[in-house]
């Protein structure tokens, strides 16, 4: 929710809100992923995973087994993964597909510019 | 200091046999916790990651001298293993599981008022003492010691905040998550107690969301009671309302009241700053100390 209100404060505007669920496994992530793109008004998708009960490494495994199914990624995706297994996460994720940020507020703003620019296409 | 938990408290896992909690009580170990035994229905005798399993939280409590517990138990049986907590006399429960009925959760509530048991949850994070005691499931590794409290709601976002702290060198003395449920054990305004009665904790922060009317209430408490310095973020700023946001709890009802409006402003003017950003709670935290 505050990842919303972040998008908002960075100029940016809220298509869609999915929250993946405590201890989300790899195919739940895979769905939520595929659900978010079938949104039109989706112009890119922030991924912000700070772990307590969820893995990260889970989360990566989603995230690649949505996109390795595209032959081209429909929309650009940012991913900051921090918390539990985060950097077992960050190793797993595949950096041609997604765009890896370090920070919420950096995630945040650099998927707002990536809207932006689409919108702009 | 600290509050509630520290490196004397010794923990039952309730649920020890399941994923989750295997999981967990081995992160809990690793991080320094006294897990001294599990205790699960059925499996009395067993052994998971070398902590001894019993039926009951009673026996448990008596092997192993244990004063608190963890409950990892899935929703339909949650409100049983935590009465069998409360039943057994611990000083604290600490509920992780998400999905708890509200049904069951308000019999638990009521229980709660007849028993000396500290209720943390449900669908909650947990409590950590940074350093030397955490029950629950928040990832050790971005806490550090020090003297900022901080109370939550939201799991993730006390794991921002925490992140955006311990980043500048600011540690914290205990982080609680109350959870996101409509029905929860400790509330904002126990936690806040808890950290003005603490002489280590030298500033607070209190991390909200949109849903219910505690934060309103919780401000009350800060102009009233408090001395310790506050600071706030509320989530849900751009939420619509009549959508439940994650959390169960998490809804602007139709009427409009539990708006984050309503508590930033309620928060304001209790003399608490309320950051537009994470970090910028960690700023106000900062020019605090």
């Amino acid at each position: 929710m505050t990842t919303l209100d972040l998008v908002d404060h960075y100029g940016g505007s809220p298509a869609n809100f999915l929250d993946i669920g405590g201890g989300a496994k790899a195919e739940r992530v895979a769905n939520a992923l595929d659900m978010v793109f079938s949104d039109e008004n989706v112009d890119a998708v922030v991924f912000n995973i700070f772990g307590g009960i969820t893995r990260g490494d889970e989360v990566a495994k989603g995230i690649n087994d949505a996109l390795g199914q595209f032959d081209e990624i429909p929309k650009p995706v940012v991913v900051r993964l921090a918390g539990t297994n985060a950097e077992e996460g960050r190793e797993i994720l595949n950096d041609e597909l997604v765009t890896v940020e370090e920070t919420l507020e950096d995630a945040v703003q650099r998927a707002v510019e990536y809207a932006d620019a689409e919108v702009e296409q | 200091m600290s509050v509630l938990v520290d490196d004397e408290t010794r923990v039952i896992v309730q649920g020890i046999t399941g994923g989750e909690g295997k999981f967990h009580a081995e992160q809990m170990m690793e991080y320094g916790t006294n897990v001294v035994a599990g205790a699960v229905p059925g499996k009395g005798g067993q052994e998971v990651s070398g902590v001894p399993v019993y039926d009951t939280v009673d026996r448990a409590a008596r092997e192993e001298d244990a004063d608190a517990s963890v409950v990892f138990v899935p929703p339909t049986f949650a409100a049983d293993a935590i009465f069998e907590a409360l039943d057994t006399s611990l000083d604290l429960v600490v509920a992780i599981t998400e999905g708890i009925p509200t049904q069951d959760m308000s019999k638990v509530h009521k229980r709660l008022s007849e028993v000396d048991t500290r209720l943390i949850g449900p669908n909650c994070p947990g409590i950590i003492t940074p350093g030397e005691s955490k029950l629950g499931i928040l990832p050790g590794n971005i806490f550090e010691s020090g003297n900022v409290g901080l109370v939550s709601r939201s799991g993730t976002l006390t794991y921002q905040v925490v992140d955006n702290l311990t980043n500048r060198g600011i540690g914290q003395t205990t982080a609680i998550g109350i959870g996101g449920d409509p029905i929860i054990g400790t509330d904002f305004i126990d936690a806040l107690e808890l950290f003005e009665a603490d002489p280590d904790t030298k500033a607070v922060v209190m991390c909200g969301e949109i849903g219910g009317e505690d934060e309103e209430e919780a401000a009350r408490y800060i102009a009233e009671n408090m001395d310790t310095p506050v600071a706030g973020f509320i989530a849900g700023r751009t939420a619509p309302p009549g959508k439940r946001m994650g959390h169960a709890g998490a809804i602007v009802s139709g009427s409009g009241t539990g708006t984050a409006e309503s508590k930033i402003n309620a928060l304001n003017d209790a003399g608490v700053p309320v950051g537009d950003t994470p970090n910028e709670v960690a700023d106000y935290i900062e020019d605090f100390l």
